[in-house]
């Protein structure tokens, strides 16, 4: 054999490109119809545990029944934690490299006792702060195809209850 | 809500899309290179059951064997078994209709899968003995040999 | 619990970020032949071979299908497990099962990762998520919540991570198969790049190719094989919901860790109740430095917000009252779907004193690994010098 030093390593070089189609179900697909033709944005609670989850499930993992009533939220909420990424990285949903600065939150919403892990439009560390307020801004009625981002972001709150 | 009832299936359109850049090891290295640079097909031969392998491996499956001793072949080879493609995909090397085989070259104990061309694909067979025809512009890769044709009688 | 079982052989590669030496197959054989020439065994020795990695790194479906070519299981039984990051744990456990269930006397169990073939790690961990919910709100990041969350509630500071990152990378200095030895200080862990705030880039691990390998065999095997078999005594598997937003311990349903409930049914059924002085060491699954000292409360090894007081005692240094990741941990390699079996390894070498370098200075008879994964899962092993410990 060749000495290892200077030795030419081959790569094969390859993109796998797969379409995919996933079935969202009657509860989340009910979940994302609402949200893309009404704007709304509904929960649904766990009879037995009180919890709530969005986008609404048949079931709760946690107790084992049927979940019940679907509430209807207003789209605000308060953030509980937050992070922001300088880091880009190569989006194989999208195939393209993801933008930075992006900030994340959890944010527990009014009105269900439920959590929502999405995008902050604020993306400046100095600006966000845990329990401040958010709301969710919509993508206009064309744009939105039926999944979670038709919600485009949450927007810091100003000055609530005087809008 | 009344009825939790979609006015049709939803369903979410995605894509997974992945670049990949996949090893080929030093002994799949050397294969290639030769392959690219010389037009030849080396082989490696296990010490303990003699078994010859194309490509070439670092172990034998067998034995557990460490391999090093290389083989040269000449590239000449026979039809064990074939098929001929007659639909296309995205991932196919070549357009259909093509066909396919698995070779037995001279002086190697496995089979290489690859195209046979140059060849009327409505009567190949089964025995037809095959040599390769190296593609132009090289990379290093399986598909530097372009496929195998009929020997001239 | 069936019968018992050991380690008797333990095989890695060294650890590093790129392996283009080495296909996928030839870089598990190298851990094959270790842990053959460990436990000093041909593979006619051995009755079945498991396999274990993460979908989409190497960007092939039938990953197994490297088993027999490279690893002697030429006509012999075996699969392979995915169970996402706690994959190499998991395979240890099945491994367990096959022998505890009497159904066969010597296992080799594989784990491996060559995280060097897809374009990131990140893209590729992307696809462990649900597609039509979570993978679309890809913004933030698990860890930087943690860390977040740990600083607001329990009172530690960045120094902290730092300090904790120093100390595992003085561990992974002394470890011949680490990746990422960096001989680092704190200064330089404070001020490395941010990667999504609060988490930086020297707090998390980083992306190795590498493979594991563990041969186990049952007590009567075992005795046979060596003098100083590692008793794979017992170990507590949690799962719990994986979709987003139902598994944060935080919010208005807090969910119990994972970590929690796995140590407390552990640490019950093998009468552990002070368990830093019942165990003498524990490996974690630690994906950043943050992750150690939250997860140290987790696991019950310390009580809440005092991780970090600890941590400025020394107490979890490698010649500390209870070493945690001697052999450097996930921070300093991290072969993904190899990981958390090279929890389970490092932590037999401890009990069999063979870690060399980075031997932990207390004597060990008992040890604890840990595997992480999916949303929050956890696998807890324990390993013991003795099988009536």
């Amino acid at each position: 054999m060749d000495s290892d030093k200077g030795e030419e390593l081959l790569m094969v070089r390859a993109t796998y490109d797969v379409p995919y189609h996933w079935s969202a179900g009657q509860y989340v697909g009910k979940f994302f119809e609402e949200l893309r033709d009404n704007g709304r944005i509904y929960a649904n609670l766990c009879p037995k545990c009180g919890r709530g989850l969005i986008p609404p499930r048949p079931w709760c993992a946690r107790c084992n029944v049927r979940m019940g009533e679907w509430v209807e939220l207003n789209g605000r909420g308060t953030v509980l934690v937050f992070s922001v990424a300088q880091q880009s990285f190569w989006d194989s949903g999208r195939g393209e490299m993801t933008p930075v600065p992006a900030a994340g939150a959890i944010i527990q919403l009014d009105g269900a006792p439920v959590l929502l892990r999405h995008a902050l439009q604020e993306t400046d560390p100095e600006k966000l702060r845990m329990g401040m307020r958010v709301e969710a801004v919509l993508k206009p009625r064309e744009q939105r195809i039926g999944t979670l981002n038709d919600i485009l972001h949450f927007r810091t709150i100003e000055d609530e209850g005087h809008g | 809500m009344d009825k939790i009832e979609t006015k049709e299936p939803m369903i979410v359109h995605g894509k997974i899309i992945l670049p990949y850049t996949h090893s080929a090891g030093r002994v799949g290295s050397r294969f290639l290179r030769e392959l690219r640079d010389s037009k030849r097909i080396l082989a490696i031969r296990c010490p303990a059951c003699n078994r010859v392998y194309v490509p070439p491996r670092s172990t034998c499956a067998r034995c557990f064997g460490q391999l090093e001793e290389w083989v040269e072949l000449d590239g000449r080879g026979t039809l064990i078994t074939y098929t001929v493609v007659r639909y296309s995909l995205p991932v196919h090397p070549v357009k259909a209709p093509f066909a396919l085989g698995i070779i037995q070259l001279d002086g190697a104990d496995t089979g290489l899968i690859h195209m046979v061309g140059e060849a009327d694909l409505e009567n190949l067979s089964i025995g037809t003995r095959l040599e390769p025809v190296f593609k132009e512009v090289r990379e290093g890769s399986i598909l530097d040999i372009k496929y195998f044709r009929p020997l001239a009688p | 619990m069936g019968r018992r079982v050991a380690i008797v052989g333990i095989g890695q590669t060294h650890h590093r970020g790129r392996r283009p030496d080495v296909s996928v197959g030839e870089m598990i054989n190298e851990a094959v032949r270790a842990a053959l020439e460990d436990a000093q065994l041909t593979p006619k020795d051995i009755d079945a071979v498991l396999c274990s990695n993460m979908d989409f790194f190497e960007g092939y479906y039938l990953s197994d299908l490297v088993m027999a070519d490279y690893t002697g299981a030429f006509l012999k039984p075996g699969f392979k497990i995915n169970t996402g990051g706690t994959t190499g744990g998991a395979a240890a456990e099945v491994a367990w099962h096959h022998i505890a269930s009497g159904l066969f006397d010597t296992v080799m169990t594989i784990a491996y990762q060559k995280q060097d073939e897809p374009i990131s790690s990140q893209s590729a961990l992307m696809t462990i998520s649900d597609p039509i919910y979570d993978r679309m709100t890809r913004s933030g990041n698990v860890f930087a919540y943690m860390a977040e969350q740990y600083m607001h509630e329990k009172g530690a500071t960045e120094e902290h991570a730092a300090i904790d990152r120093v100390k595992s990378d003085q561990n992974a200095l002394r470890n011949p198969h680490a990746h990422l030895k960096l001989n680092l200080t704190v200064e330089e862990v404070m001020n490395s790049r941010m990667l999504a705030y609060p988490l930086r880039l020297l707090h998390m691990c980083p992306q190795s190719c590498g493979a594991c390998v563990l041969i186990m065999a049952s007590e009567e095997r075992a005795r046979k094989i060596t003098n100083n078999p590692v008793w794979y005594k017992d170990q507590v598997t949690v799962f719990q919901e994986c979709w987003h937003s139902t598994s944060e311990p935080l919010g208005p349903n807090p969910v119990e860790s994972t970590k929690t409930v796995a140590a407390r049914k552990l640490f019950a059924r093998n009468g552990i109740t002070k368990p830093r002085r019942d165990i003498q060491c524990l490996e974690m699954y630690e994906p950043a430095s943050w992750c150690e000292l939250v997860w140290l409360e987790d696991f019950l090894i310390c009580d809440k917000a005092e991780a970090w007081k600890l941590l400025e005692k020394g107490v979890w240094h490698l010649e500390g009252e209870f070493p945690v990741n001697p052999s450097g941990g996930v921070v300093a390699t991290n072969p993904i779907g190899a990981t958390a079996m090279v929890r389970v390894a490092e932590a037999a070498l401890q009990v069999r004193g063979d870690a060399g370098e980075h031997q932990v200075t207390r004597q060990v008879r008992r040890a604890i690994a840990s595997s992480y994964g999916g949303f929050n899962w956890t696998i807890l092993h324990l390993l013991c010098g003795s099988p009536d410990d």
